[in-house]
Formats: C-alpha cells, sequence, structure tokens
C-alpha cells in the first residue's frame, strides 16, 4: 500500500466538522457576496457550493478513482463557468499539448514545437486576424488559455527532461484543469513536481482541515480587503494634505495585496480538499524582516517557479566565475524576468502589454535591494562548522521588520502610481501648495 | 499525534470562522437599511463590490486590481452554465423582452433597434403596449396642440416601466395627477412623453434627444440617469458601432473614437476595455452634445437620477458622483435617488429574479417627484412651465 493510499483514511465525525465548516464558509460568501463582481448572478457562491458538494462525494471514493474523479469534476467545472466553445477548446489544447510532449522524438524538439505554437497563440491573442467574428469568440478563450498555460506549460517542459518526472497523463490532466483556475485566472503558479510529491502526503483530515483553515483566512483576507479597498484614501497629489495621510494612503495601497493573497488561500485551500497538499502561498508577508526574507515569504509559488526556472540554472551556470558573481547575477536575471513576466501574464489575461517606466523602476529596485542583501547574507553565512548565527534581538528584529515595511510600502506606491511624475508630486505633497 | 494535528488547525479554524458567521448574520439583517455608525458602515462596506470611489473618479487601477476583476469579467465568469443558472434563476419563459421579438425593430441605424410602433403583447405578464410613435405610453399627436406643455423622458428600462401596466408607471402617474390638478394658476395642459427604450446607452440618449424627440416640440427633456448609464458596459453601443463600421454620427463620439483607438477589427471586449477608463468623459460628452441640441429647439434639459431596487448604497452613489461629475453644466437636477429609502427590496421589485421596479416602485418614484415640486416651487417653473418661480438651476438641484 502507498503512502499516499495510507493517508487516506476515512473518518465520520472529522468528515462531518469538515462539511459543518464548509457550510460555515458558503454563508459568508453569500453574506458578504465574495468575489461577486456585480456583473449579474452568483457565479462564485455556486462555484464554492458546487466544489464543497464534490469533496463531499469525492472524499468516499475509492483511492484509485480519485484523481481521474477530480479530473472529471474540473472538465464539468470548465463547462460550466465558460462558454462551450473555450471549455472544448482548453481541452483540446490540453490534449493536443499533451500528444506533442510525448511524441517519440527528441526532448528539444518536443519542446521547441510546444515553444513555436506558444509564441504563435501570443501573436494570436493580440486580436491580430482580420476576422471581427473569430476575434470576438476567442476573446473569452484567450485569458483562460493563458491562466491554464502560461506559466505551468514552462514548469511542465522543464521537467520533461527528466522522463522519471514526467508522471502520467492523469497527472498531466490534474496538472492544467484545476477546477477554481477557469474562475480565478490569476492562478498560484502551482509547481508539478510539488503537486504530484505532495498527493495524499499526510493524513487526509489533517491535510483537509489545514485546507479549511486556509479557506477561511482567505475569506477573512477578502473580506479586511474591501475595508481596505473602500475606505483606502487616494494616492494622488491632489488628495493627500499631510504626512499623516499620505502614510496612511501608502500603507493601505500596499495592503490591497490582501486581495491576491485570499484569493491563493482560497485556491490552495480548496486543493487541499481533494488531497493535494500543497504548500501556503503566503507566510506573514507583513513581518518580513528583510527583502529576502520579504521575497521568500510573499508569493512563495512565484519565488519558488524563478528559483527552479531560472535562478538554479543561471547560478550553477554561472559558478565558474566565483559565488558571488554567480548569486549577483543570477538574482538580477530573476528580477528583470519577473518584470518581464508580469507583463506577459497582463498580456495574456487582458490582451495589452504592460511595459511601463515605473513598473520597470519597481522591479529593478526590489531587484537591487534583494540582490544586497542576499550578498550580505551570503558574506554573512557562518562557514560550516562554525557556530550558527544568532537569533537577532527582539528590538533589532523589530527594527528590521519596520524598516521593511516602510521601504516596502514606498516601493509599492511608486508601483500604484499611474507615473514616476504622479507617485514624486504625492510624496511632495507639501509644493502642491 | 494525528489526531492532535487536525485538532491544532481545527482550533485555529474555529474561532475566526465564528466569528465571520456573526458577521454575516449581521449583514444578512442589515440588508439595504442606511448604516448608523463605524461598526455598520463597516459591515455594509465588506458586502459591498465592484470599483471604488477612488477607482471610478481617477480611472486607474492597480497592476493586481485590474487584473483580479477585469481579466475575469472578460474571460470566464457568468457565462458558463453557472453563469446562465445563476442569472436567469427562477425567470420563466417569455419574461424577458428578448424572448418577444416583435416588440423590437433591429437595423443598422445608429440606435440598433427600437420598440416597434403600434406593437402589442404581454411581457413580463403584463400587456404591453407601444404607441404608433415606439413609445411605451398612451398614443400623442406629433405636433404639440397649443395650451400643452410637453415633458419628453428619455432614459432605458426603469423608466419603460416593463412589467408594470402603462397606467401605472411613475410616468403616466406624474401626468394623471398634473392634469387633474394643475400645479399652479392658468397651468397649461400637460403631456409627458415616455421614450425610454429597455438596454438603450447614453450614447443611444444623445440620438434619442437630437433626432427622436424634436418633432414632438417638448418644452422639457428628462433624462433619466440610473446606474445602468454608469455600468462596466456602457460603451457597449458605441462599441457596436464601431464593430459594425457604421457612421458615430455625432463629432464627440467621433473624437471619442480616435482618441481610444477604436478599430473595427477589435473584438467586443477589447472595445470595451479600451472604453473602460473613459467613461466619465463619453457620458460628459453625450450630455453636453444632448444639452446642445435641447437648446436649438428650445427645451429645457433637466437631469433625473433615479434609483435601482438593489444595493442601492453603492449603486444610487455611483450615480450621484456622476452627477457630480456633470456640475459644471450647471443642469437642473430632479434627484430621486432617495425614492426606494425606506423601502424593502423584495416590496419593491418585479420578482426575486428581475430587479426593476414594480408598481408600488413606480409610485414611490411618482410619489419623489411630486414631493421634490411642493418642497421646491422653482421645479414648477422649470418643468412644468408655471409663469412664477425662480428658474435658477442652482436652487433646483434637489439632492
Amino acid at each position: 500500500m502507498s503512502v499516499a493510499e495510507r493517508n487516506d483514511t476515512r473518518d465520520l465525525m472529522k468528515y462531518a466538522l469538515i462539511l459543518a465548516q464548509l457550510a460555515g464558509a458558503l454563508v459568508v460568501v453569500y453574506a458578504f457576496r465574495i468575489e461577486d463582481t456585480g456583473s449579474g448572478g452568483r457565479p462564485f457562491l455556486l462555484l464554492m457550493a458546487g466544489t464543497f458538494a464534490a469533496f463531499a462525494v469525492h472524499y468516499w471514493l475509492p483511492h484509485a478513482w480519485k484523481k481521474p474523479a477530480f479530473v472529471i469534476i474540473s472538465l464539468i467545472g470548465s463547462y460550466a463557468l465558460l462558454d462551450r466553445f473555450s471549455a472544448t477548446a482548453l481541452i483540446a489544447c490540453g490534449l493536443g499539448f499533451y500528444a506533442i510532449l510525448h511524441l517519440p522524438i527528441a526532448y528539444w524538439l518536443r519542446a521547441g514545437i510546444v515553444a513555436v505554437i506558444g509564441i504563435a497563440c501570443l501573436y494570436l491573442r493580440g486580436d491580430v486576424l482580420p476576422w471581427p467574428e473569430w476575434n470576438e469568440t476567442a476573446a473569452a478563450f484567450w485569458p483562460v488559455f493563458g491562466g491554464l498555460f502560461m506559466f505551468r506549460m514552462m514548469i511542465y517542459v522543464y521537467d520533461l527532461r527528466q522522463p522519471k518526472q514526467a508522471g502520467g497523463f492523469m497527472d498531466y490532466l490534474t496538472y492544467f484543469f484545476i477546477l477554481p483556475n477557469y474562475y480565478f485566472l490569476l492562478f498560484p503558479v502551482v509547481d508539478y513536481q510539488t503537486m504530484r510529491s505532495t498527493y495524499y502526503s499526510a493524513e487526509f483530515h489533517k491535510q483537509a482541515q489545514e485546507g479549511v483553515r486556509w479557506i477561511i483566512r482567505g475569506l477573512s483576507q477578502l473580506m479586511a480587503y474591501r475595508l481596505i479597498y473602500y475606505w483606502r484614501p487616494n494616492l494622488a497629489p491632489d488628495d493627500v494634505e499631510s504626512f499623516g495621510e499620505l502614510v496612511l494612503a501608502m500603507v493601505m495601497t500596499y495592503l490591497l495585496y490582501l486581495r491576491l493573497s485570499g484569493q491563493y488561500h482560497l485556491i490552495i485551500g480548496t486543493m487541499h480538499l481533494f488531497g493535494f497538499n500543497l504548500p501556503e502561498t503566503h507566510r506573514r508577508f507583513l513581518l518580513a524582516s528583510s527583502f529576502t526574507d520579504f521575497w521568500r515569504r510573499i508569493n512563495i509559488y512565484w519565488k519558488d517557479f524563478m528559483v527552479k526556472m531560472f535562478y538554479f540554472p543561471a547560478f550553477f551556470r554561472l559558478r565558474k566565475y566565483g559565488e558571488m558573481k554567480a548569486t549577483a547575477l543570477a538574482t538580477l536575471l530573476v528580477f528583470t524576468l519577473t518584470w518581464v513576466l508580469h507583463s506577459y501574464q497582463f498580456y495574456w489575461l487582458m490582451g495589452q502589454w504592460l511595459l511601463s517606466w515605473h513598473d520597470a523602476l519597481f522591479w529593478g529596485i526590489l531587484g537591487a535591494l534583494v540582490l544586497v542583501n542576499v550578498l550580505i547574507e551570503t558574506r554573512a553565512r557562518p562557514k560550516s562548522g562554525a557556530a550558527a548565527a544568532r537569533k537577532p534581538r527582539p528590538v533589532v528584529h523589530g527594527l528590521k521588520v519596520a524598516a521593511t515595511f516602510a521601504t516596502i510600502v514606498t516601493l509599492w506606491s511608486l508601483w500604484y502610481s499611474p507615473s514616476v511624475t504622479q507617485w514624486i508630486d504625492t510624496l511632495t505633497w507639501w509644493k502642491a501648495g | 499525534m494525528i489526531n492532535l494535528t487536525f485538532g491544532y488547525h481545527l482550533r485555529r479554524t474555529i474561532p475566526l470562522l465564528a466569528a465571520l458567521i456573526v458577521l454575516s448574520m449581521l449583514r444578512v439583517r442589515q440588508g439595504n437599511a442606511p448604516a448608523e455608525n463605524s461598526f455598520e458602515q463597516a459591515l455594509a462596506m465588506m458586502g459591498r463590490f465592484g470599483r471604488s470611489d477612488k477607482e471610478q473618479e481617477d480611472e486607474i487601477a492597480g497592476y493586481y486590481e485590474g487584473l483580479l476583476d477585469e481579466a475575469r469579467d472578460r474571460g470566464t465568469a457568468g457565462r458558463g452554465l453557472l453563469g446562465n443558472l445563476a442569472q436567469g434563476a427562477g425567470a420563466p419563459p417569455g419574461w424577458e423582452l428578448a424572448d418577444h421579438p416583435e416588440i423590437l425593430s433591429r437595423d443598422d441605424s445608429f440606435l440598433r433597434y427600437t420598440l416597434s410602433p403600434g406593437a402589442e403583447t404581454v411581457v413580463k405578464e403584463t400587456p404591453l403596449t407601444i404607441n404608433r410613435w415606439g413609445m411605451r405610453d398612451r398614443d400623442y399627436q406629433q405636433a404639440k396642440p397649443p395650451g400643452t406643455h410637453r415633458i419628453a423622458i428619455v432614459g432605458s428600462s426603469i423608466i419603460a416601466g416593463l412589467g408594470v401596466p402603462g397606467e401605472a408607471t411613475f410616468e403616466a402617474l406624474w401626468e394623471a395627477r398634473l392634469n387633474a390638478d394643475p400645479p399652479c394658476d392658468g397651468a397649461p395642459r400637460y403631456e409627458i412623453m415616455n421614450f425610454a427604450v429597455p438596454g438603450y446607452k447614453i450614447t443611444q440618449y444623445v440620438d434619442v434627444a437630437c433626432r427622436r424627440i424634436p418633432p414632438f416640440e417638448p418644452d422639457v427633456v428628462v433624462i433619466g440617469l440610473s446606474p445602468i448609464v454608469a455600468s462596466q458596459d456602457y460603451s457597449d453601443h458605441l462599441a457596436n458601432l464601431v464593430r459594425a463600421g457604421a457612421d458615430l454620427r455625432y463629432d464627440c463620439l467621433r473624437q471619442l473614437a480616435i482618441a481610444a483607438d477604436l478599430k473595427r477589427s477589435d473584438s467586443m471586449n477589447r472595445l470595451i476595455v479600451k472604453m473602460t477608463h473613459r467613461r466619465n468623459e463619453v457620458i460628459r460628452a453625450c450630455i453636453a452634445e444632448i444639452l446642445s441640441c435641447t437648446a436649438s429647439y428650445g427645451a429645457t434639459l433637466v437631469l433625473m437620477p433615479i434609483p435601482v431596487t438593489f444595493h442601492q448604497g453603492s449603486l444610487n452613489d455611483e450615480v450621484a458622483r456622476l452627477v457630480e461629475e456633470l456640475a459644471p453644466l450647471e443642469l437642473p437636477v430632479l434627484n430621486l435617488l432617495d425614492a426606494f429609502h425606506d423601502s424593502e427590496h423584495a416590496k419593491i421589485r418585479l420578482r426575486p429574479f428581475d430587479n426593476h421596479p414594480n408598481e408600488v416602485g413606480h409610485r414611490l418614484l411618482y410619489e419623489a417627484i411630486a414631493r421634490r415640486i411642493d418642497d421646491h416651487p422653482e421645479w414648477k417653473a422649470i418643468l412644468l412651465g408655471c409663469p412664477d418661480g425662480d428658474r435658477s438651476p442652482s436652487t433646483a438641484r434637489s439632492d
């Protein structure tokens, strides 16, 4: 019996407890119209109710049926949430990619074909064809296509280099066709190997309860987000009239990030219910004590993706020039690509490139800060056998947290400003008279 | 150990969940009632959705705000079976206007569709008659009879009053009262003409005010501003015209199309994206164009913000902001946004699945108009052509 099968236990009492909490979560979604955009109907409420009902049935299935059942639930979900053309086209694309990636030809050739298709799709995403009817039909398809494949396909192709890491057809389907992804197009960049290796990797009720905990935490963050969003003072030169207002506007602008954090908690928590014991996506990022610490705590999946796909490959190639240089260059590469990939993501989801100076400035400054931090940490790292670094005193730690928070808040305000000029005008509000 | 771990997560979940459920119960009990203290305000705020005032005003959104809402709206939500189930829940076949093609005349003109003159049917379980001029109203002569004061109302579904008997719409009630109980000595005979067409957007209002209305020689033109005017899809009529390669007819719209780089080959979604942050600009330009037209045929232009029956706080606030945005035009504003103030949502809407006002809702709208006129006598001069009274628009801002 495999570890996953051993962990897939049944306990009526815990099952009932989990269901009761999920019912409570539905009450909250209903009462506060969570994730309701006002575009009509309550699709998110129905999605959550459907997902929880699917969990209630999925729980009792024999272990061997669970992955196929998850895929079936996801595929049904695609037709429930998308128009028929988009759902069918997505499934066809997924199957097509799988067939290409498992052709009996050299790895680089298979990867090359998928890359060429990806570039062609990027081109088509710009409504370049002279047929408005086709562009119309495809307009609803492309964002979801991007949401499913834009990053995860890179990881899958990368992992495919090692045949033993390829997994089976069912692993492929569970990786790309994840139910909440049809609704949440901005999705955590889940790692393929992590998804495979954490499947029922802990006793199920424990991991499901952890998932429920994250769902509830996600809901509370989404509610807090609404307060912040609607009460946030405007971060604009005309509206800021004192230092206090400036600080409040900047801090609340940073806290808008709770929306993304809340959604990611909901998504990963939901996946826990179906056996995917995935790690946390955010870990107390407001309490980061350095820029590297911040980078490790906020959007952990993104950091892991960048490290796996770009940092390590670059670092190991550059190590012959010395560890410091390799670290510095690999870090710079990671932040440059983070900027480019945020624009790439924006293009897939919105259909327009986002390449602005203040965006580049934000990622450039953050990259430089993390780089300096990494270099300091690398120098200060104790040699093997030496005593471990001492834990900083609480006061020092507190000051570090405050300084990191203040810097990130300032940077974030730059990122959210429409332009660098407006940002500077806001920071120097007193000049406006 | 395993039980302890389950219990560990459980113990950290329950207190937060319990708190959220208590807040949920308070929120449900609160409903649409106005918040009386900071806590109630916070509760209402947590139940709000859509763009904030700041972003509406500034037409900006951060990286994630744009991606999280707009990408999803455009890509997926509500388009599949689930969206259809959610949206149409409970509406019987034949309920919607779209189920009655005989009522609408569609063509390639600027307006794209009008109400079919002389059509008769039953929509929303209520008889619907369209007069020979394509109005949801009783019949009128085209030329204004001597001694008659005409008011033309432009708007969309709420004003058209589908699902409410013709004689019970607020416009019909108002007309009946004015003629039964003249507002002033020597008052003329009143005709209030309902030019509202369900689904019309602000760009269509321009054509109604500038082309359809003038032959009827109105003294006053009232523009009904409901939240639909400010809704996310405010630009779909303009986008449809661009996609069809149709003439945009008005210089202001042509200039907007150039400024927003609207192309015929763009998908509807792309066109709407391009227009998303130009809403206020478009509305300002359209109202200015209407003002110019009404001035050319000697009619007074009045703005009439009207409320919705649901989520009154946030959506009505949006209309109020829009009116503020139009303040530089110095138009009289007959504000009805508080008409449903003390009413329960369920009692004023047509059905649980249809948020348009029912007979009670229309009566409340009519009563709000009557109250405004009684409270601010200058409206008698501006709206009703009574000989006395101060016609200064600034004193006629009834908000």
